[in-house]
Order: C-alpha cells, then structure tokens, then sequence
C-alpha cells in the first residue's frame, strides 16, 4: 500500500472493499478539478488480511488520514420498495417500521433497518428498504473499526455511484446487471442511486458451459433476469432497461442477446473514463474489477448523506484513549493523596478539639483536682486498722500483747508475752505469711520466774511506710 | 511576536510549581500531623481523667476508683484558717469524745514548711490519752470519716501491766494546711 507515501496529499481516499470470496479491493483515489485520479490500486487475498489490518492500523495512526471507506458485500442484506402515502419526511420513519416489520425474517431487535424515501411521485412516495441482521452488520463494523476507517457501506452503492460516473447511463432509472464469475447483482440504479437490488446465484462460470446460451442454467438465469426486473417494475408500471457488465464481451453480449429475445431492453456497458485518471494501473484501461472500491472511495470524498446507511451508529472508529503519562499520574496520585491527608487531619483534629472542650468544664476540673488529691492522701494513709485488727483476730490464745508501735520510717514493734515459745513462733509464721508484712524477727526472752510466762518482741515492716525509704 | 516560553520551558515551571505545592503539602502535613498528635494526647489524657471521676452509663464506678474511695471516703481541701488545723482538731476531739476517750491531750507539731504536689503543707497532731484496745479500734475507724484527715504517722497502745484493759495511747495525725 502507499498510503504511507508522503508524495500522497492528504486528501486522498483509500477504500477497501470486502468481496464475498473473501478477497479485498483496495483503491486509493483522490479528487483533483472535478477528476478522480487513482493513486493506487491492489488486490490483497483472503489470507493477507489479518497483515492488512495491521499495517493498515499502523498507517493511520502514524499519518492520521481522515479519509477510508470499507464495503461489504451485499450478500445478506434484502432490499425492498414500499409505497407509502404522500407524507411528510419526519412522518415517514414511523409508516415505514409499521410495514417493514411483516417483512422482517427476525425479531426487529436482531435486525437493522434503513431506508430513503423518494420524492412524492403521483400521490406516492416510493421508499427503499435496506435490511440485514445486526450481528452480521456488527461483525464487519468490528473489522472496520480494527482498521480505523471511518465509515463502511455497501459494495453494490460503491458499485452503482462508480457505474453512474464512468459508464454511459440509458436513462435515469435503469438496471445494471453485473456478471460476476459465482453470481449476478441487479442493481436498479435510479437518479444515480441504489434503489433495488436483486442477487442471482447464477454466474458467468455457470453461463459459460454453453455456447449458444440455450442450456438449462442460461434458460434459468433468463427468466430469474425477467422476473427481477418485473419486480423492479412492480411499483413503477415500466420496466427499466438493462445495462449488462461483465468482464467477458461474449458473454455480455449473449447476454443482451438473450434479454432481447425475453422481451426486455437491454444494452452493453459502456465505459466513459473522463472522470478517471488511472494511468496504466488497470489492465484495458477499464476497472472493472475495482469498480465497488472506486466507489466507494467516490462516496468517502464526495459525501452522501442521503444514501442508505445500515452501519450508522456501528462504524464510528472508538476515540482514541489519551495514554496519561506515568510521572503525570504519581503527582496528580501524590497531590491528592496529601490533599486528603491534610483533610482528614484537620477534620480529626478539629474534632478532637471539640470533643476535648466538652470535657473542660469547672465541675469535672474540680472532680479531677479531687481525685489527684485523694490518690496523694491514700499514698500517705497506711491501713493500720486492718493491720491491728489482723493482729488481735489471729493472736493465739494464750498469746497476750502488752503493746503495738507503728512508727513510718520505723519497724513495727509487738511486746507482750506467751504461754510457751511455741505459740511465738507460731504467731511469727503467721506474720511472716502475710504478704504485706516484712522482715519479721522475733526476740524471746527467758520465761519470768513468777508467771512462767515468756517474753516476747516481734518486729517487722508494714508494707512501704516502715522503711527509711518510705518518707514522702 | 516570538514566543517567550516554549513548550519544554512551560513543562518544567509547571513541574516546578508541582514540585512546590508538594513541598508545601508535605511541610503543611507535617505541621497539621504535630497538631493531631498533641491534641490527641491531651484528650486521651483527659478522658482518663474523666472515666477515672465519672461513673460509667450504668452508674458504676470503675474499680480503681472504688479501691480509692475505700481508703479514702470522705476528703475535703483545707480552707484559710485562722488558726491552721483547728477545724481538724476540733473534729479529732469529737471523734474521740464520740468514743468514750475523755480528757485526751492534743497538741498541734510544727507543720512542714515546704508543700507537697498538691501545694499544701503538712501538720502534725499529737494525742496522748487513756483507753481501751477497742476504742482506739474505734478512733482509727473514725478518722477515715474526718474529712481534713490526711494519715496516721504515729501510732502506739500500751497496756498497763496492772490493768490490761487500761491502755496508754499515743498517737500522730496530719492534716494538710494552706
């Protein structure tokens, strides 16, 4: 391809069309002074797409060239001509869906519809139908969008639109019968416009097997041409010629031969290549073959809106996405990462505030002040009831105490005496398991020779507050 | 007119005006981090405080609390006396008229010059006087309901060897004083 070629100006068109078989036709064309020229053409084989769609891509999205065409192949889409009353334009959409509906194969949902309404003709409007399945028409809009081009339409419309400008017409209204090698199209070609088309299975490989054109393919064929060309009549009352192309001149000619003999007028095609300038691109001058692509290309430079248009909606290429950069992205993150840290801080901390104000008032303060104040007096207070009612509670019996001293930062000392030293001792055990008592140390003294009783002095640290260390 | 700034000199002042904003981001993040973290301290300090002096929703008191209240019942913050301590001692003289200890001897110590974490200072009472083993049971359970008690720093009882239900009693408190 040389859509690349920097010698090509930017106006140039390049148009693809999609041919049954599977093998593409590609034409680039550009419009200089009311003259097509053709920049290049080429046929790329069915098996050379997926290279074709890749290489294509990349082109676009190097050179940026606004104008490329896709056409499909007909195959699948019916064509029909509905009479309807002589309305307004905004009025047709809603008769049309009304009658088109009965004609529908599927479900409207699974279908696409389009359609041009003719002008108002002896009290009636004549409106051509396009219709075809939307997953059909989806998957070509897919290829399409893969090799970014910007619109998509039928084969047959490129086919007529270049037919019209390179091919002497007969009339205004006329059918183009187009001979290919697996079929034959119909085209009904009207003010330069599809308006009907009709696919006949039969081919020129089929058409060939006779020479005199009486075998029972050719008999077939004849009276499929007369009864497409009836129906083309059907809402006209007059039964437009016939203008038959083919890519053999035998052929055509039995062809015209074979039509005049069923009653129908028919003529060859006759090329006229004023408005094209190829140079020696195509074999005989004639392109023929190219025909669908240049087309095509004509309708991409010239514009149609009001041609039929069954990819509306479908064939839009996806905006490009802006790739951000990755440094762009960090600070955009960084900025709005800190920006709600900020936020989330000053909220906390204002909350905070607050909720540290609803606790300062002079009541709680004051319970406060309390407290501290009570924990100073509770470290100073040692439980000396506790500890003397312990005291006398666990005393044994005979065990008498003469006196009890609780000095702070002195030991306390115990004096009396006992019945025999082994209820001292007895008496220091119990003191010496007492978890809050210390240092207990006993001193008995020989017994009294009177009562017999002995002597005792116990000493021992009360928790902390006996000890030198305990002075606060 | 020529432009002044091209397209690689806009990038790198609006790099630099980026690079600025973070920095003052991160300066006014850092600032706004200290602010949080100070009075977020304070109020956990505060609402420890707080649940330590306040009942819960249900009207109880926390454990430690209890455990304070029970060594310490009753308290009140001295007042400006004319004489330091009179108000203590002539509490003290009830409690112990209150358990049968007649005639007791008190007399008031030098009190402390220096003050303590709660800015007072502390006085000392002495009380000398004659009585049973369960009356100074019944002094000591009487002055956690004195509330200018502070604690006991001397405690003695002595029997007389003649009489065992006689008992000498000796005995220092204090009091906090302004």
């Amino acid at each position: 391809m040389k859509t690349t070629d920097s010698k090509h100006s930017k106006s140039s068109t390049v148009a693809f069309a999609l041919q049954s078989s599977g093998v593409i036709k590609v034409v680039e064309i550009k419009k200089s002074h009311g003259v097509f020229k053709v920049l290049d053409a080429r046929t790329i084989e069915a098996d050379a797409q997926d290279e074709l769609i890749r290489r294509f891509a990349a082109t676009r999205a190097t050179s940026r060239k606004e104008d490329s065409i896709m056409g499909i192949d007909s195959e699948g889409v019916a064509f029909y001509r509905l009479e309807i009353p002589p309305v307004n334009d905004d009025q047709i959409d809603s008769l049309v869906a009304m009658q088109i509906e009965m004609l529908l194969p599927l479900p409207p949902d699974q279908m696409r519809v389009d359609f041009h309404a003719d002008d108002i003709k002896n009290g009636t409007r004549l409106v051509t139908v396009a219709v075809a399945r939307k997953q059909s028409l989806e998957k070509h809009s897919d290829f399409a969008k893969a090799c970014q081009t910007s619109k998509v339409m039928l084969n047959c419309q490129g086919f007529v639109k270049a037919f019209n400008n390179l091919y002497d017409s007969p009339q205004e209204s006329f059918v183009i019968a187009n001979i290919r090698s697996a079929d034959t199209q119909l085209l009904l070609s009207e003010k330069g416009r599809l308006v009907h088309a009709v696919t006949l299975d039969v081919g020129s490989d089929e058409l060939f097997e006779s020479d005199d054109f009486t075998s029972s393919a050719n008999e077939l064929f004849t009276h499929d041409l007369t009864s497409a060309v009836e129906l083309f009549a059907e809402k006209t009352g007059h039964k437009p010629p016939i203008v038959v192309i083919s890519s053999d001149v035998f052929l055509t000619n039995a062809v015209v031969t074979a039509c005049d003999d069923a009653d129908l007028t028919a003529s060859q095609a006759v090329y006229n290549g004023d408005h094209l300038k190829a140079g020696n691109i195509f074999h005989n001058d004639e392109p023929l073959e190219y025909l669908d692509a240049i087309g095509l290309a004509m309708f991409a430079i010239e514009g149609d809106t009001s041609r039929i248009d069954l990819f509306q909606g479908l064939s839009e290429p996806k905006a490009e996405k802006k790739e951000r950069n990755p440094l762009t992205t960090l600070i955009v993150s960084l900025v709005i990462f800190t920006a709600l840290m900020m936020a989330a801080l000053y909220v906390c901390t204002e909350i905070n505030t607050r909720t540290l104000a609803s606790y300062e008032n002079k009541d709680v303060d004051q319970l406060i002040k309390m407290q501290q104040a009570r924990k100073y007096v509770a470290a100073q207070r040692p439980d000396l009831l506790d500890l003397l009612t312990e005291i006398s509670k666990e005393a044994p019996k005979g065990m008498m105490i003469n006196s009890f001293s609780f000095k702070k930062t002195q030991p306390v000392i115990i004096s009396g005496n006992a019945a025999n030293a082994e209820e001292v001792y007895k008496f220091q055990e119990f003191l010496a398991e007492k978890k809050d008592l210390s240092n207990v140390n006993i001193t008995v003294s020989p017994p009294a020779p009177k009562t017999k009783r002995i002597p005792y002095k116990i000493t021992f640290h009360y928790k902390h507050w006996t000890k030198k260390t305990s002075k606060r | 007119m020529k432009k002044l700034l091209n397209e690689k000199d806009k990038r790198a002042i609006i790099l630099g005006l980026i690079a600025t904003i973070i920095v003052f981001a991160f300066v006014g993040v850092d600032k706004l981090l200290e602010d949080y973290n100070a009075v977020k301290k304070t109020l956990d300090s505060r609402k420890t405080q707080v649940e330590q002096v306040m009942p819960d929703k249900d009207g109880n008191m926390s454990a430690k609390q209890k455990g304070l209240l029970s060594v310490v019942p009753k308290f009140q913050m001295p007042e400006q006396e004319e004489v330091p301590g009179a108000k203590f001692r002539q509490a003290f003289l009830a409690q112990l008229k209150k358990a049968g200890i007649n005639s007791p001897t008190l007399s008031f110590m030098q009190a402390s010059k220096s003050r303590n974490a709660l800015g007072l200072r502390t006085m000392k009472l002495q009380c000398k006087g004659k009585c049973q083993f369960a009356q100074s049971l019944d002094i000591l359970t009487g002055l956690y309901d004195n509330p200018l008690f502070v604690a006991v720093e001397e405690f003695k009882i002595e029997c007389d060897p003649k009489k065992r239900t006689a008992m000498e009693l000796s005995m220092v408190i204090t009091t906090f004083i302004k």
